[in-house]
């Protein structure tokens, strides 16, 4: 089977399958048979409707200025009200779901890529190419949290894809980590052996092999890795270093209400909120999948 | 004893080594020349640009750059802030009181809280307090820092009173920065400490205290507390170098004078030697509390091999 060409995404799908236990639809059902995922579900599908249909949803384009009289309070006309310049806050705020989804969605591909890779090619060949790997891996992780995404994007200066490529460069030791220990588990199993014999190449092993059988920590891990990125990231352009104005980016619209706490404070409750409760829905939904398909990773 | 301590010491020397080069390469390895990016690309004349490269020593082989870097930081020299043209040394030194005594205060906070909610979810497991003390956390978990720490200036400063919206440094100003930080850290140190009692709570040791017929708080108090306890000392450890990385927002939503504020203003204006200084200092600290927590975690535990 490994000495078969390979057809990489039909066996993913495949493996896919085995991951989850079942069809993809029992498992749905299975899934959203949690209440928390049920909640959160709802909360991320009207995420993503907005975010595809902002333009028919947004009664005007984020940078209208005038749309409205600047600083009026939520009423019928503006849903959430308007801001200094008169531009409304619901369109801005409709707009900005489709960054923050982006940038969550961008953060965690980048880093599955580096983590995932650095934590196969660690586990699998083991020795002095692991110890190297995973002591450069241990230096990235005694850097504490945001400060090592705050260092980078301040060498590479401000800027949302900067801000982005920032959280990823600094969380994909996480991958790494959990990967590696999932490969040890696989890497002595009788099917890598006889892979070898049969005198697949490393790449084969590796992709056909071991990807497979560590895919389950690796869709969890992901899944939480999402609300950590979109928080980090609404962190950074609140502190001025990531999205920069005009870009309705939900931490950025944070840093100029500030000055209006006393006389407009829901313009920094609306995009407060949207930030918690679209974080809080992908923590949901993480917490339900690991029950659902790891429950080792239960008390990490 | 001594041993082990002296093991631990001499095995934190590489780490640091190795933190060290990278914030050196931090920024060698950017694109782009730095003086140029510190003028903003509007550098006045070459000669301006020339002379502040010699100045920096940026002129000399990568090499040489390290080491002389290198030979400064052991040596208690960080260079000079180019924004304020003070010793890097001494602006961090100014700042990092300020930041303990948020990272100490919002520890007690949190510790505090998590230790409460943690203990009472485990022991009334399934319960409706266990469930609250788990919603409690996961939208602690969920919570954008920035935007609790308005939250708490809009209720406590702007609408009851009770605090100064500007902090003056003293106690009662501390107040609301450390609750901040300290309840959102609070969320997932009461997660751990309910799963490390639920897992006391099933071993041999507490069905045998039951059997030996011991009231129920002398159990909780004498066997499944104490053990439970350990974890969470390892806990406490890592959850201080959130607290030192959260402090780079929360001291900007409070106005906190501490080394964060110092950071966001010194990333905001490229100014590299003060943003690597910050950096090493933060991450030094942040290997030294975990060495503190791993020797502190041998002497609790008798099962951790001291030799």
């Amino acid at each position: 089977m490994i000495m078969a060409p390979p057809d990489s995404t039909r066996v993913l799908s495949g493996r896919l399958q085995r991951v989850v236990g079942s069809s993809p639809l029992t498992f749905t059902r299975r899934f959203f048979r949690y209440r928390q995922a049920q909640i959160a579900g709802i909360i991320v599908l009207v995420l993503i409707l907005a975010a595809i249909f902002a333009p028919f949803i947004a009664p005007y384009t984020p940078d209208e200025v005038r749309a409205g009289k600047p600083l009026t309070p939520p009423n019928r006309a503006y849903l959430f009200g308007t801001d200094d310049l008169g531009r409304d806050m619901f369109s801005r705020i409709i707009y900005g779901s489709r960054i923050t989804l982006r940038i969550g969605l961008v953060i965690v591909a980048v880093e599955v890529l580096i983590g995932v890779t650095v934590g196969l090619v660690a586990g699998y060949f083991g020795g002095w190419t692991d110890a190297i790997l995973m002591r450069f891996t241990d230096v990235m992780l005694a850097f504490p949290g945001i400060m090592l995404a705050l260092a980078i994007v301040a060498t590479l200066g401000p800027g949302l894809t900067n801000a982005i490529f920032a959280v990823a460069l600094a969380s994909w030791p996480v991958f790494a980590r959990v990967v590696r220990s999932s490969v040890l588990t696989v890497r002595e199993s009788e099917y890598i052996i006889a892979g070898k014999l049969l005198g697949a190449s490393h790449f084969q092993i590796i992709w056909r092999g071991i990807l497979p059988n560590v895919l389950a920590p690796i869709i969890v891990l992901a899944s939480l890795e999402f609300p950590a990125a979109v928080l980090v990231a609404a962190a950074l352009s609140f502190l001025g270093l990531g999205a920069q104005p005009p870009t309705p980016e939900w931490g950025a619209l944070l840093t100029d209400a500030r000055n209006y706490i006393r006389s407009a404070p829901y313009l920094i409750n609306i995009p407060g909120l949207a930030i918690f409760l679209t974080v809080l829905a992908f923590n949901l939904l993480g917490n339900t999948l690991r029950d659902v398909l790891d429950p080792r990773l239960r008390h990490r | 004893m001594l041993r082990f301590l002296l093991r631990r010491v001499v095995m934190m020397i590489p780490v640091w080594f190795a933190i060290l080069t990278l914030v050196f390469l931090m920024r060698a390895l950017v694109p782009g020349d730095p003086v140029e990016i510190m003028f903003f690309g509007r550098a006045s004349s070459p000669e301006v640009v020339e002379n502040m490269r010699h100045q920096l020593g940026l002129d000399q082989p990568l090499y040489r750059q390290y080491f002389t870097y290198v030979g400064n930081v052991l040596q208690g020299d960080l260079g000079t802030s180019i924004t304020t043209k003070r010793p890097v040394v001494d602006e961090i030194l100014d700042r990092y009181p300020a930041t303990l005594q948020l990272a100490l205060a919002s520890l007690t906070v949190s510790v505090v809280v998590g230790l409460v909610a943690g203990i009472l979810a485990a022991l009334y497991k399934d319960s409706a307090i266990d469930t609250l003390a788990m919603a409690f956390s996961i939208a602690g978990l969920s919570m954008p820092a920035f935007w609790f720490g308005l939250l708490m200036i809009y209720f406590f400063s702007v609408k009851l009173g009770w605090f100064s919206v500007i902090p003056d440094g003293s106690l009662k100003s501390l107040v609301l920065p450390a609750l901040t930080l300290g309840l959102i850290a609070s969320s997932i140190v009461a997660r751990l400490v309910r799963s490390a009692m639920l897992e006391v709570l099933g071993q041999d040791y507490i069905r045998t205290a039951r059997s030996k017929g011991l009231s129920e708080p002398r159990i909780m108090t004498g066997h499944a507390i104490r053990n439970a306890l350990l974890p969470i000392v390892t806990i406490v450890g890592l959850q201080f170098g959130g607290l030192l990385s959260g402090a780079f927002i929360i001291e900007a939503v409070f106005a906190w004078h501490g080394i964060g504020e110092l950071g966001v203003q010194a990333f905001a204006k490229r100014d590299f030697p003060l943003t690597q200084g910050i950096v090493l200092v933060i991450a030094s600290s942040y290997v030294l509390v975990n060495l503190v927590v791993d020797v502190l975690y041998a002497m609790l535990d008798p099962r951790v091999s001291l030799s």
